[in-house]
């Protein structure tokens, strides 16, 4: 068995905003390559982000902890039993058993650092308060788990690059993120963890973890998928040098960006642009066209294009119309950008889901009637997936159930079908409409 | 490699004055005193947003007397505010003005990467329309949840149990820290400390990325953003400063 997986590399940098606050870097950072009780080598990466409310004394130290943590759990589950081909307990893993080591160990060193070093008041875990996200990547498969805002991004040999991984609880949101402090951290991870087998057949492809200053640093999450592309590929090709390439990009992200500390892990299965496929270099991600390798996709678009060419007559129904001319134009710049938001999502179906969950907010004021959809639509141009759940609301009397079949405009703008699907689950998902006024 | 064509960009924090309009306000100089808090306040946001470049402060307003309106509907960024006076004249429709808020609070046209928003409620008197229904359609919105809320009473007629109500209970008073209470401004000098305050100390806090705990009902909450002191002449924000005036 040949590993194909690089040794992975990464960065950590303070952020723009706590170097002039004299604060430290709360993030950290641990790359590191193992072996298996088999001899075979296991890569790992995990990256943590502490947290930096002033209550969180100590969240420096917590982080560093907790990747370090992290790393020796999967050592010692490495000796234990080889990683081998199929499941073999490794999701179970990752949801369960190595969430409890991770947060029992990290409990246990954050107290004895207390310990170590006294400071005022007794010792609470809060102190040290962290995210983690963590990366296993085998010969036979690679997995993830982890609890926090961190980001996990698959970028493909052609550039192409999908978000795997994000905190998607509504709860955790604006600054609030899950935390290794909390009562409950252990479970956590089940919904933040996955395995992923490798076939034996499977396009090289790169993996990027990084805390939440990098995409809270990018204006839109196209721009955070571009640039997660481009870590992936200019860490690649610096190599072992690449951590230099990387802390400049870094200091740059977060200066221009969100001020935040910033962190990239970056794991690559073969070198991402190296196959032949991929000749001429990688796509931005931000300027990809529908991809040709995936046919079952490619066909969707493709079939969707085409639909959106034959159904502008049901559009210009369905879309807003912002005064004369009556019908509007096939060119304006909020129908293109709806239709190039439907070819983006359906050029990565499994995203749509999480990209969704996401606006489950909006869903819920279209629902209630909060929002009004012919003044999304007519933003199209700004928030285009907005102006297309926009689009796509259910005209429902109240008590009377969604019509399982029914018209779906955004058919016309090339919807495919896991796109139709992941809106009608969101739909099911909101909250019903309120009753009539009595 | 070149670095990628992608678009960086600092945060917005979106700061939203809602200021009582009514007849009462006329009286004893409290709108000359609230216009003038707020324009002498500006250069001190504005310098506090330099020096903050990672948060993008952009200001707005509602003014309520019969009606809630938008006194400034724009975000505009705090260096480009030209503050024009506010007038008294009506009754107080705050439920409405919370509405309006809430409705300014939705995604979009609220940004999903943006900062905790502050909200700045200041008031003389009691609510004349449908508070409970303004302040539940405001709190329904996740943003107005992770608000900084902060309300500012103006003399002994206003209803602090309603701006309490807007602000949240305290959760966690801690000695040391300034509590959340309303703040009672009894002249112009309070007025337009609390109105420095809020908009230089508060701004800095919510311009700096601070993640935190989600709270959980085993964990005390803390507020969105930990509150900055109060300036040190006004520590304990129940005490009259100087001469009661309103």
């Amino acid at each position: 068995m040949v590993n194909r997986w690089a040794a992975p590399i990464g960065a950590s940098r303070a952020g723009a905003a706590h170097r002039r606050a004299n604060r430290p870097c709360q993030d950290a950072l641990l790359c590191r390559e193992l072996r298996s009780a088999d001899g075979r080598p296991v890569m790992v990466m995990a990256v943590a982000d502490g947290h930096g409310g002033r209550r969180y004394l100590r969240s420096d130290v917590g982080s560093r902890l907790a990747c370090e943590g992290a790393l020796a759990a999967v050592e010692r589950a490495l000796q234990e039993r080889p990683p081998g081909d199929g499941d073999g307990g490794w999701s179970r893993w990752l949801e369960r058993e190595l969430p409890e080591a991770v947060v029992a160990g990290w409990l246990q060193a954050v107290e004895a650092d207390w310990h170590r070093q006294p400071g005022e008041g007794p010792f609470q875990p809060l102190l040290y308060g962290s995210t983690l996200g963590l990366v296993v990547m085998t010969p036979l498969w690679w997995g993830h788990t982890g609890l926090g805002d961190w980001d996990l991004v698959r970028v493909e040999a052609d550039g192409r690059a999908l978000l795997v991984e994000e905190e998607s609880d509504p709860a955790a949101a604006g600054e609030a993120t899950c935390s290794l402090c909390l009562p409950q951290a252990a479970a956590l991870f089940a919904p933040r963890a996955a395995l992923h087998p490798i076939p034996p057949d499977d396009d090289a492809f790169a993996l990027v973890l990084c805390t939440d200053g990098i995409r809270k640093s990018c204006a839109t999450d196209a721009d955070f998928l571009t640039l997660a592309a481009w870590l992936a590929r200019s860490g690649g090709e610096a190599g072992s040098e690449g951590a230099g390439t990387l802390e400049a990009a870094l200091d740059r992200i977060s200066r221009e960006g969100s001020g935040d500390d910033v962190t990239v892990a970056i794991g690559r299965l073969g070198v991402p642009g190296e196959e032949p496929a991929a000749a001429g270099g990688p796509a931005p991600a931000r300027a990809q066209t529908p991809p040709p390798p995936r046919p079952a996709i490619g066909r969707a678009v493709a079939i969707g294009l085409g639909l959106a060419a034959a159904g502008a007559a049901l559009l210009a129904l369905v879309w807003p119309r912002s005064g004369p001319p009556e019908v509007l134009p096939a060119a304006s710049p909020g129908l293109q950008a709806a239709r190039e938001e439907v070819a983006r999502l359906c050029a990565q179906p499994t995203t749509i889901p999480l990209a969704l969950r996401r606006r489950a907010e909006l869903f819920a004021a279209l629902r209630k009637g909060q929002a009004d959809p012919t003044r999304l639509k007519a933003a199209a141009a700004g928030d285009p997936l907005a102006a297309l759940i926009a689009a796509d609301v259910a005209p429902t009397a109240p008590g009377v159930p969604a019509q399982t079949s029914r018209p779906r405009p955004l058919q016309a703008l090339g919807a495919c079908p896991a796109l139709l699907a992941a809106l009608d689950q969101q739909w099911a998902a909101a909250p019903p409409s309120p009753p009539p006024a009595p | 490699m070149p670095f990628p064509d992608v678009k960086l960009a600092n945060r917005p924090l979106h700061f939203i004055y809602l200021c009582d309009c009514s007849g009462s306000m006329a009286a004893s100089g409290k709108m000359q005193a609230l216009n003038q808090a707020i324009r002498q306040s500006l250069p001190g946001m504005a310098a506090v947003a330099r020096d903050n470049p990672e948060a993008r402060v952009l200001v707005r307003a509602v003014s309520f007397a019969d009606h809630a309106a938008w006194h400034i509907q724009t975000p505009t960024p705090v260096d480009q505010l030209e503050w024009r006076d506010l007038q008294a004249g009506g009754i107080t429709a705050m439920g409405e003005a919370l509405q309006l808020v809430a409705a300014a609070l939705q995604t979009p046209p609220m940004e999903v990467r943006a900062l905790p928003p502050v909200l700045v409620l200041i008031s003389d008197g009691q609510p004349t329309d449908d508070f409970a229904a303004g302040m539940a359609a405001l709190l329904r919105m996740p943003w107005a949840q992770k608000a900084v809320r902060l309300a500012i009473a103006l003399g002994h007629d206003a209803d602090l149990e309603v701006l309490q109500r807007f602000i949240g209970s305290d959760p966690s008073p801690t000695a040391g820290r300034s509590p959340r209470r309303p703040l009672q401004a009894s002249n112009a000098t309070s007025l337009a400390q609390y109105i420095q305050w809020a908009s230089t100390a508060v701004v800095g806090a919510a311009s700096m990325p601070a993640s935190r705990v989600q709270e959980t009902p085993l964990e005390a909450p803390a507020g969105n953003i930990p509150l900055p002191d109060l300036p040190p002449t006004v520590l304990d924000p129940t005490d009259d400063v100087g001469l009661t005036v309103w």
